[in-house]
């Protein structure tokens, strides 16, 4: 047992499923339903008859009533897919403080994962930083949720952020929708806008989890330094003043706000959470946020 | 523009040193930290505002060490207090300069300044004292300091220095030596003389004899006397202030000790005398002798204020050991302690055995048992065959075929043995020359109508001594020699033929012979007093220096002269062993050196000096002080130093990034 998923964390994590469960009680398994009409049990609509539909579905009583033809439809009843979508790049390991973005993101994952599982969802987990990464397939059942510890365990944060082109090669490798749980910190000097709209227009469900350090915002130094991008390497001497700590601080949380603002607009399920928060109560807050448990 | 707080000199040695430190600093403060962020783009939009600036930011750096050297220039010379050339006429400090002031700071430290007062000694209070003088040192003044007991010592050149003559001061210590202000005020004159506003300071308890008011004014003497503000008090002491030990007349076997006490104190005081001896011969002061139990019963005596008692205590039956009288006080407290003992060496006394080989003859005999407890055994030369069992042989116009090792005297001994002899010549009147009549075997010995017909014609050689001749010719008539496995006397004329056996001196010469063997009276002669330097006479030949150690176990070497002597002073109370090498154990000598000072012990100081009075530094009228815009000088640098600090305060305020 990695000390990332220890005893502790699993059984916070069952905790977290019968909250789960307590709080949206009455959505059993394959209860969730996509918006496909098939041949399921649920009614959906009526229309109209045409030649060549199946006489079984036609509505009699209907027809007696009001003698229309039309044709029952019913609700497709399938499992749906949650895609973890991890941003495993090299500003995710950056961090002075006792957790880093990536072991918050990860245990965050590991958490949505188990209770998708729980709930008989497909998971599958797809870490990324300049490219896609070993993907873990879709899961399905509570067991699996050690094959996700296996894959979280073995990453470390490395490369730069390319969202974009990630979540390009995401959308043509897997046609099959479902919901996507964007977990990463955004800082990606191409934007993120592009993607989240990627993932929209693919029909996917995007669900942004956006995470941040509180001490990159409260960086204890001052006075001459050498400011290295971690992922760019880029060097940049600057003199830093507590005037200059402020602006930064407005800075970063207008970069915040613009993306929670974009994310609203486009009616994007959006989550922000410091990594100074537990991850549980990270969980249950995303929980009474909605989106994810449905 | 010059300096009145410190010397151009001073201040460019302080500026190029902290300017130093600070290009130091700068340089470090270059030096950039790196720190990674996971995201420079939003730096990036930060710091583009800050960024318009450039230049400045460029510049800065650069411009905030030159505020720094300026601000140290400013400070710097604000502290060194600047005149600007046609402001004043204030003299400067510079040993060339004409007008400098010359300070001799002369510490006493006698054995008086080891009296307590006040719960410390004088010469605490001395050291204190002179710590003060030194700080009421005025920039244009130079000092220089000696410390004055029997002799003075130099400790310091002339010096502005504050810090390493207060560090000499703190290392001082003092002597058991006495006072010596003649010795004192010869040193003072010529360390002086020759320079501009000299005088001469000295730290005393002002216990000697006064000083001469032409000699003090002509020196320009000024006292710093260690006041005794309960003087009675401070006054009790007793002390041994003179000590002999000496040969026992009615029995040689013996010693007799006399000692005087002194009471200085205002009060009758009981004084209980101990006597310890230390056989082993280790002890070496004062607090050897203490840990070892005394001899017999202590001698009480009661003195009266101000008196001064001689104590005999004849018969005393010591040999060969190290002794101390310790005095022990008993109804005052004893302000000073280093007269309450005195130090002496006794010489192992013994019954001396005699070999008197040749004829018999009374006389001899008779000569020799002048002294007590000497046994004569004659030997007739056909019987002899060596010295065992003797310490001395005679040798009475007889020759053995070899020389004995050992003492030896050869009365008229017509031979190579011990030194060559070619023939006779004639007699004559014989004299002891002026040069050897303090020699040990010629003591009170005088030649009053002594003219043997005939002489044997001895040479003597380089090692020997010639201790009478002819008074024509110069022939020698009494031969002595001494190295370190024999000695010997060579009588060259026949003293029954001459009649010098009728004569005194011809039993004295004897008693004087057996003295000189076994050194005796020499040996007894060695309790040295501290007052003095000392010449003391080792008998060793061909050696060219000896190694001294002193109580504290100290050691050092000493130059032997050609006559076998050397000169040292020693400045503490205890035993001295003088060493001719270290392998040979026979040549060691002991000498014991004592205070043993009536004037030193009394405790009372007298003469009236002209007081220290510190420098005034060089009064700068109102109307003389430098000014610039119509402020005073030092004003307005350190107001330009302040406007420095701001401006760079406000152009870069960081913190150090090492």
């Amino acid at each position: 047992m990695s000390t990332l998923f220890d005893e502790q964390f699993l059984r916070r994590l069952e905790y977290l499923h019968l909250v789960s469960r307590k709080v949206y009680a009455g959505q059993q398994r394959a209860e969730r339903r996509s918006k496909k009409v098939g041949s399921g049990l649920e009614f959906a609509d009526h229309r109209d008859y045409a030649p060549g539909d199946d006489f079984r579905y036609l509505d009699w009583k209907v027809y007696a009533r009001m003698e229309r033809m039309l044709i029952r439809l019913h609700e497709e009843e399938e499992d749906l897919i949650v895609y973890l979508l991890l941003d495993c790049s090299r500003s995710m390991g950056v961090g002075s403080s006792v957790t880093t973005k990536y072991q918050q993101a990860a245990r965050l994952a590991a958490a949505l994962g188990y209770i998708g599982l729980a709930n008989l969802d497909r998971v599958c987990l797809i870490p990324f930083g300049d490219t896609l990464l070993d993907r873990v397939p879709p899961l399905r059942g509570k067991k699996q949720i050690f094959k996700i510890f296996r894959a979280l365990d073995g990453i470390e944060p490395q490369g730069k952020t390319a969202l974009n082109d990630c979540v390009r090669l995401f959308t043509h490798q897997h046609k099959r929708r479902g919901m996507v749980v964007l977990l990463s910190d955004f800082y990606d000097p191409d934007g993120y806008e592009e993607s989240i709209n990627l993932l929209r227009y693919s029909r996917f469900e995007p669900f942004v989890v956006h995470l941040f350090d509180d001490d990159e915002l409260k960086p204890g130094i001052r006075g001459d330094l050498s400011m290295v991008d971690c992922e760019t390497g880029e060097v940049r001497e600057v003199t830093i003043t507590p005037k200059l700590l402020k602006r930064y601080q407005a800075v970063h949380e207008a970069f915040c706000t613009s993306l929670e603002t974009f994310c609203k607009s486009r009616n994007v399920s959006y989550f922000r959470t410091p990594i100074q928060v537990p991850y549980d109560e990270a969980v249950l807050r995303i929980f009474r946020a909605g989106g994810f448990l449905k | 523009m010059t300096f009145t707080a410190m010397t151009v000199s001073t201040w460019v040695t302080l500026l190029a040193s902290l300017s130093g430190v600070i290009t130091l600093l700068y340089f470090l403060r270059l030096r950039r930290r790196q720190v990674e962020v996971p995201f420079s783009p939003l730096w990036r939009q930060v710091l583009l505002e800050s960024q318009s600036n450039s230049l400045f930011r460029m510049l800065k750096r650069f411009i905030s060490w030159l505020i720094q050297l300026i601000f140290l220039s400013l400070v710097l010379t604000a502290l060194a207090d600047p005149v600007f050339s046609g402001d004043t006429e204030i003299s400067h400090s510079s040993e060339k300069d004409p007008e400098s002031k010359h300070t001799l700071l002369l510490m006493d430290t006698s054995a008086s300044m080891q009296a307590m007062m006040r719960g410390t000694t004088r010469f605490s209070i001395a050291q204190t004292k002179a710590l003060e003088a030194i700080n009421q040192r005025i920039p244009n003044e130079v000092f220089m300091l000696a410390t004055a007991g029997r002799d003075v010592t130099t400790e310091t050149g002339w010096t502005d220095n504050n810090e390493s003559l207060k560090q000499v001061v703190r290392s001082l210590q003092t002597s058991d030596s006495t006072s010596n202000p003649v010795s004192w005020m010869q040193y003072a004159r010529n360390a002086t003389r020759g320079l501009p506003n000299a005088r001469v300071v000295l730290i005393t308890d002002q216990e000697f004899p006064p000083i001469d008011d032409d000699i003090a004014r002509s020196i320009h003497l000024e006292v710093i006397q260690i006041d005794a503000r309960e003087p009675a008090k401070h006054q009790n002491n007793v002390a041994i202030v003179d000590f002999i030990i000496r040969s026992h007349l009615g029995n040689s076997l013996k010693y007799a000790i006399y000692y005087k006490l002194k009471n200085t104190s205002p009060q009758t005081v009981t004084v209980d005398a101990y006597l310890h001896v230390d056989a082993s011969g280790t002890a070496r002061n004062h607090s050897d002798f203490i840990s070892l139990p005394p001899v017999g019963t202590p001698a009480r005596h009661t003195l009266a204020p101000g008196e001064e008692k001689t104590i005999e205590r004849v018969s005393v039956d010591l040999s060969g050991v190290r002794a101390a009288l310790v005095l022990d006080v008993q109804d005052i407290e004893d302000v000073l302690q280093v007269d309450n003992v005195a130090f002496s060496v006794i010489p192992e006394r013994k019954t001396v055995q005699v070999a008197l080989v040749g004829p018999r003859q009374m006389f001899v005999e008779a000569a020799l048992k002048a002294r007590n407890h000497v046994n004569v055994v004659h030997v007739p030369l056909q019987q002899w065959t060596n010295a065992d069992g003797f310490d001395l042989v005679v040798f009475n116009g007889v020759t053995p075929n070899q020389a004995p090792q050992g003492n030896s005297i050869w009365l008229n001994t017509d031979s190579e043995l011990p030194i060559p002899v070619n023939g006779t010549i004639p007699g004559g009147p014989l004299i002891v020359p002026s040069s050897q009549s303090q020699h040990p075997a010629m003591k009170y010995v005088r030649f009053i109508d002594l003219e043997p017909s005939r002489l044997l014609r001895v040479k003597a050689g380089r090692d020997d001594t010639v201790l009478a001749r002819t008074k024509r010719g110069s022939r020698p008539a009494i031969v002595a020699h001494s190295d370190e496995s024999a000695r010997w006397l060579v009588v060259a004329f026949d003293p029954v033929e001459s009649e010098w056996v009728a004569h005194y001196s011809f039993s004295v010469f004897f008693v004087n012979a057996i003295n000189w063997f076994f050194e005796e009276e020499s040996r007894l002669s060695r309790t040295l007093t501290l007052a003095r330097p000392w010449n003391i006479q080792l008998h060793w030949p061909h050696r060219e220096t000896v190694e001294i150690t002193t109580p504290s176990g100290e050691e050092f070497t000493a130059l032997v002269d050609d006559g076998g002597r050397i000169a040292f002073s020693g400045m503490e109370a205890g035993f001295y062993e003088i060493r001719a090498s270290e392998v040979e154990s026979n040549s060691l000598k002991t000498v014991a050196a004592t205070m043993a000072n009536a004037a030193e012990s009394t405790l009372r100081a007298e003469g009236q000096y002209a007081p220290y009075v510190p420098r005034t530094p060089p009064e700068i009228r109102l109307d003389q002080v430098p000014k610039i815009f119509g402020a005073p000088a030092w004003q307005v640098l350190l107001l330009l130093a302040l406007i420095l600090t701001v401006i760079e305060w406000l152009t870069y305020n960081r913190r150090w990034t090492i």
